[in-house]
């Protein structure tokens, strides 16, 4: 691969595969520590609302703190896990809450009773804690992936502030708990009774008479909260704060939410595009084909016109609706003829005839990219993962709350899959393309890009994965090495139109306009078929408007003008070479 | 258009530059972009000495650029350094990682900070996968 000398990741030498799978395992760790542990957390709004109750009774710290550790099943060993408190939990449940204050006051020190290695991991694990809680980042996006589950629309805000002190009440107890280490040494009961009376301030607030309405209760825990750690209070400030002014914003207010967040739960539909039902060329020699079918796959082989074969799939399903494999072959023939719509509206076809077709899906979620659906190009990727890796897909996921999470955790299943088979014959290039897409889709382009080098390991003469790596490379600003990749794919299937626009495209890019406007008129006459040069009912939208670009670019305002569908481009032969 | 530059912001060049394809556009590409995005942005931009500029991009009725407000209500108002916005049209910084940052923050629909790629495409033509 002559282009392969200035790319960094691929100098190594080693399979780049398993260097972007390194990249991941170290991004991966905090954040999915977090996720993990607040996606309990946030599992259970009713959870929380029963603990909010049960700030009334007695049994109510140590309820909330037994729940946590139910919430948490997985006990990794060591001070790996911040919130490994398992110790002082067992501490506190000898305790009886009613005088919870008081006990803590009568009973000393208990705190100390702790072995001192104890006392060690203990403080280590509340160190890595805050250092955890810092990165506003991540308490932010717990937050926002909270607010945004849908379960959420239904509380008020009395409630989700009762939510916001429990939240608070984690960070609270890694502020409290690092105070009273680092007192350590000191003439201990005094320093007791001086936090201790913060401590005995926020219970007793929860120790108050039921009558005590909730917001008093959070604006008492959240003063108390203040004082003790006002900065890393203020960062959730901000970020409620936002949250908050939102919803006053919005006018109708959280209906507004519940509306948008609603529509996005229930009906996922509503960011998929509707381009309705696909459109049959009108003049079609193939309907009366013997065998259209075989004449499509032979001509798809043997790199013939891609209009051509569209057409021979376009009479196969007109006369059997039902053949899901015609359907997807149509979609694909399609898009790499660079005409996008019609091939989505084959390829949607195809899945809906067979929801196990996992190759049409691969096809699908790569065009949904292209126009740019990309919220629908990661549910249909969830979907391939589901119909050829039904073991790594739990069967009851929650509704993703926003585009960013349903990302995130389909990029986690692609990565899991990856991992089965690093090295050699087993790996599975289709997973090596849907991780590409999804790098794609969240601008790691440096990563899509090693993954399709990847992907091209097991399939070295897949002309469609050279043209992804090229048009990865071009809109990562690299068009030299993705004019190569053009190149390469042109040269295992020279009638491959959608290689050849992109080609067009990088042209222009680097300003190479004549030349642009050579390769985009070559893509345009392979779309003419038959003895009449008629283009036919679906129309590549995309190579005239690039073309009239060109043309713009060339200050050829006279052709811009004439470049749409329609025009007779033969007339350019003199002036171009096409 | 002449009155979108705004010394001291270097987004108000790239969002001229913006109005110009946009002006530029036959109608088919312009229905489409329009039938993509559906949704009017409002930038509001600050840049280092602290001063703000407002841009409205309507990719809902009109399919144009106007400093300030603008005459269509915006369904998303996205507040951003005048750097991150230069990044975000580059195609250096993209919608999802803006967020997710903290780099872009979204007033009103929040899934249309999702289409902003789509937007900003306009004015560098994109390769197809």
């Amino acid at each position: 691969m002559a282009f392969q000398g200035g790319d960094a990741s691929c100098s190594t030498g080693a399979n780049p595969m398993s260097q972007m799978l390194k990249q991941f395992s170290q991004d991966r760790s905090l954040q999915r520590d977090r996720f993990e542990g607040s996606a309990q957390g946030s599992a259970g709004p009713s959870s929380m609302r029963t603990a909010r109750q049960e700030f009334h009774d007695d049994g109510m710290v140590n309820e909330f703190f037994e729940r946590e550790q139910q919430l948490r099943p997985q006990q990794r060993p060591g001070p790996g896990r911040p919130f490994e408190m398992s110790d002082l939990h067992r501490e506190l449940d000898a305790v009886r809450v009613g005088g919870w204050a008081n006990e803590f006051q009568q009973a000393g020190p208990r705190l100390r009773e702790i072995s001192s290695e104890e006392e060690a991991a203990m403080e280590k694990a509340f160190q890595e804690s805050r250092t955890a809680a810092g990165p506003t980042m991540n308490a932010s996006v717990w937050r926002n992936e909270f607010m945004n589950h849908p379960e959420t629309v239904h509380m008020n805000p009395q409630q989700l502030e009762a939510f916001d002190q429990a939240f608070e009440k984690h960070f609270d107890w890694a502020g409290e708990f690092a105070m009273n280490q680092d007192n350590k040494g000191k003439g201990k009961i005094v320093e007791l009774d001086g936090n201790n009376a913060q401590w005995e301030d926020q219970f007793a607030a929860f120790d108050a008479k039921p009558t005590e309405t909730d917001e008093e209760i959070a604006r008492k825990v959240e003063e108390a909260a203040a004082a003790q750690d006002p900065k890393l209070f203020d960062q959730f400030e901000n970020v409620w704060q936002d949250i908050r002014d939102q919803m006053a914003n919005e006018g109708e207010g959280p209906e507004d939410w519940e509306e948008e967040f609603g529509n996005f739960s229930n009906n996922p539909a509503v960011y998929k595009p509707d381009l309705g039902e696909y459109v049959f060329e009108v003049v079609n020699p193939y309907m009366d084909h013997g065998d259209p079918m075989a004449e499509g796959l032979r001509l798809i082989n043997e790199g013939g016109s891609l209009s051509e074969a569209a057409l021979a799939f376009e009479a196969v399903v007109q006369r059997t609706p039902q053949n899901s494999e015609a359907w997807m072959h149509l979609g694909n023939a399609q898009a790499q003829n660079e005409k996008e719509e019609p091939a989505i509206r084959a390829l949607e076809k195809a899945v809906e005839v067979d929801p196990q077709n996992f190759s049409a899906m691969m096809s699908l979620a790569v065009s949904y990219t292209n126009e740019s659906y990309d919220h629908a190009a990661y549910q249909t990727l969830e979907r391939w993962m589901g119909a050829k890796y039904p073991e790594l897909v739990s069967s009851n996921m929650p509704a993703p709350a926003t585009p960013f999470e349903l990302h995130s955790r389909v990029t986690d299943l692609f990565l899991t899959a990856a991992r089965q088979a690093p090295e050699g014959q087993q790996m599975d290039p289709d997973v090596q393309v849907g991780l590409g897409v999804l790098f794609y889709g969240s601008g790691d382009l440096d990563k899509a890009v090693d993954c399709f080098f990847a992907a091209l390991k097991g399939r070295p003469d897949d002309y469609l994965l050279w043209n992804r790596l090229g048009a990865t490379l071009a809109n990562s600003g690299r068009s030299e090495e993705a004019i190569d990749a053009y190149h390469k794919a042109l040269e295992l299937c020279p009638s491959f139109v959608r290689a050849r626009y992109n080609l067009g495209v990088s042209c222009i890019n680097i300003g190479c306009y004549k030349e642009a406007a050579e390769h985009l008129l070559t893509a345009l006459s392979m779309h003419k078929r038959g003895v009449d040069n008629e283009e036919g009912v679906n129309v590549s939208s995309n190579l005239w408007e690039m073309l009239r670009k060109t043309f713009v670019m060339m200050n050829r305002e006279d052709l811009a003008n004439q470049a749409k569908a329609g025009f007779d481009i033969n007339q350019l032969r003199g002036e171009f070479e096409f | 258009m002449s009155d979108i530059v705004v010394p001291g912001f270097a987004s108000s060049e790239l969002i001229a530059e913006l109005a110009k394809v946009f002006d530029g556009m036959g109608d088919a590409e312009r229905a489409k972009l329009i039938k993509q995005v559906n949704g009017v942005f409002q930038f509001v931009i600050k840049n280092s000495e602290g001063k703000e500029e407002t841009y409205t991009i309507d990719a809902k009725k009109e399919g144009k650029v106007t400093r300030g407000k603008g005459s269509v209500k915006a369904d998303a108002i996205l507040s951003l350094k005048d750097g991150d916005f230069v990044d975000l049209a580059n195609g250096k910084l993209n919608g999802q990682k803006a967020y997710m940052s903290g780099k872009l923050k979204v007033k009103g629909q929040i899934m249309l900070a999702m289409k902003l790629d789509n937007v900003f495409k306009a004015i560098k033509p994109a390769a197809k996968l």
